[in-house]
């Protein structure tokens, strides 16, 4: 990756750690994006909320461990890897690095 | 060693998708796909959706990149009809005489749009909704029609009048024969729901009343109703269902009935030749009895199912039935086998978010919701693993259909 690029990231703030319980799914907005923060196994993922297939939230859609199936196809993506796994879905999503810094949730975008 | 052959017959998602498992599973093998239409294999879903609306391209419906074919060595024959096969002789030929040999062939024939048969059902501005141009061509007269009137108050019909509204500025009447809207396979809850959706958009309905004439001279300009009534028309769209195209299978001798009839492999009844997506009429487990699916999702993974049987995996094709539709701002999602006299507990999220559940003496049957593909999706999953929750635990919002699913995963 460009190195400007990856110096012009930062750690955003953008949730609190207790928006999310176990095996579950927000979705978030920052610096203009919509995000899907999830919480599997006390890890936390972002990952990009717009399906690849077609327009959908990602966030809406149904979570199986380490799986998120779009809402409107059942597309599915890895949230750890952002790799699209199932048809329809074929490109994968973008992740974004995680942290949790005392009790609020920062994503690197 | 002679390699293997496959034809697939028809070219729409269905056939694509065959022979993208096909490709996978038989690297060396000669694939040759036939479809009559001019374009590369497509979705339709969209057609009337996205296309009608305008809001999306029509390179987004595309199953695969345009150079998808030549990259995997498939032969696509597009604007190519077949017109019979030969299974003694194991080949098809086309409407140019051209003979094709096959090992295994497949049938993905899909439907077609049933047609209204009445006095003035040819005359201009009156449209049907199947294919990429018959969208494109209503697209165009919505932008400028006046008064719009659908026949038949189906999901095609429901959706082009959803579409109508939002985008365009006609007003929206919909003729419908039966007593109220969706009158096949949708509970009554979710009937009235969508009805009530209409309503609130200012679409008016005319139940009980058939179509006897469309009138005009060349272009059309209304409906006459079976007591006489005129309703005045310059677009009409026909949407009173479709029809399985079995013409070729039923010549060449397989058993229809209702449909190609498979079994769970996808084999027809003729030796060496397999039918996927919606032209099949399959065994539904949970029915115990053959369907006939109208829907993206047979011809998603039928085909793929038929794909593996044909290169010798033996595959069931075994899904429980799932079903959306896209209406002004609501994703409504139908899963399971839904019938009359089924017990129904609903959650409530809010006016346009909830999902009703159906049970059979206390055994899930399916569900419908409006914007919870997540629930029908959990809902789906239960009825694989034939679960059957208490209802009232259904009927909870508080209640995470997830958990549920994992704390009965199984041993």
């Amino acid at each position: 990756m460009n190195k400007v690029m990856e110096n012009s990231k930062r750690w955003i703030d953008v949730a609190a750690s207790d928006d999310l319980e176990e095996d579950d799914v927000i979705k978030i907005e920052a610096e203009g994006k919509a995000i899907a923060l999830f919480l599997v196994e006390d890890v936390y993922y972002a990952i990009d909320d717009g399906c690849t297939h077609e327009l959908a939230s990602l966030s809406d859609g149904y979570l199986e461990d380490t799986v998120i199936e779009c809402p409107l196809h059942q597309g599915a993506f890895c949230i750890k890897t952002g790799k699209a796994l199932h048809a329809p879905a074929e490109k994968p999503v973008d992740t974004y690095e995680v942290e949790v810094r005392s009790d609020r949730i920062f994503i690197r975008l | 060693m002679k390699l293997k052959s496959y034809v697939i017959v028809g070219a729409g998602q269905a056939g694509c998708n065959a022979a993208k498992a096909l490709r996978a599973a038989d690297p060396d093998s000669k694939i040759t796909l036939i479809g009559e239409e001019a374009y590369d294999p497509y979705e339709r879903p969209q057609l009337s959706k996205g296309i009608l609306s305008g809001t999306i391209q029509t390179s987004e419906l595309l199953v695969v990149e345009p150079d998808y074919f030549d990259i995997q060595k498939i032969v696509f024959l597009k604007s190519s009809a077949v017109v019979s096969i030969d299974p003694g002789m194991k080949e098809v030929r086309l409407s140019n005489d051209r003979r094709l040999p096959y090992d295994k062939l497949l049938l993905t024939t899909g439907s077609k749009a049933r047609q209204l048969r009445i006095p003035g059902s040819k005359l201009k501005g009156v449209h049907y909704l199947r294919t990429l141009d018959q969208a494109k061509a209503l697209h165009e007269h919505l932008a400028v029609a006046e008064h719009l009137v659908i026949v038949g108050a189906g999901f095609i019909g429901l959706e082009v009048a959803s579409i109508a509204k939002q985008y365009k500025n006609c007003t929206v009447t919909v003729i419908e024969a039966g007593e109220t809207v969706l009158q096949r396979g949708v509970p009554e809850e979710m009937r009235e729901k969508i009805h009530h959706l209409h309503q609130v958009h200012g679409v008016k309905f005319i139940f009980k009343k058939s179509a006897v004439s469309l009138l005009g001279d060349d272009l059309v300009t209304g409906v006459e109703c079976q007591d006489g009534q005129i309703l005045s028309a310059d677009c009409v769209v026909v949407g009173i269902g479709v029809e399985p195209r079995t013409e070729l299978a039923q010549d060449a001798g397989l058993a229809i009935q209702n449909g190609i009839v498979v079994n769970e492999f996808c084999e027809t009844s003729t030796t060496n030749i397999y039918a996927a997506g919606e032209v099949t009429s399959h065994w539904n487990r949970q029915l115990d009895e053959f369907i006939r699916l109208e829907s993206w999702q047979t011809a998603q993974l039928q085909s793929v199912c038929a794909a593996q049987n044909m290169t010798g995996t033996p595959t069931k094709f075994d899904q429980v039935p799932w079903f959306w539709t896209d209406q002004y701002d609501v994703n409504i999602q139908l899963v399971g086998v839904l019938s009359s006299g089924q017990q129904a507990v609903h959650r409530h999220f809010d006016e346009n978010k909830f999902i009703y559940f159906y049970f059979n003496n206390k055994k899930l049957c399916g569900a419908f919701g409006f914007n919870t593909g997540k629930y029908i999706r959990a809902t789906q999953k239960l009825l694989e693993r034939e679960i059957s929750p208490d209802p009232s635990i259904l009927a909870d919002p508080e209640q995470d259909l997830g958990k549920l699913l994992k704390s009965k995963k199984g041993p």
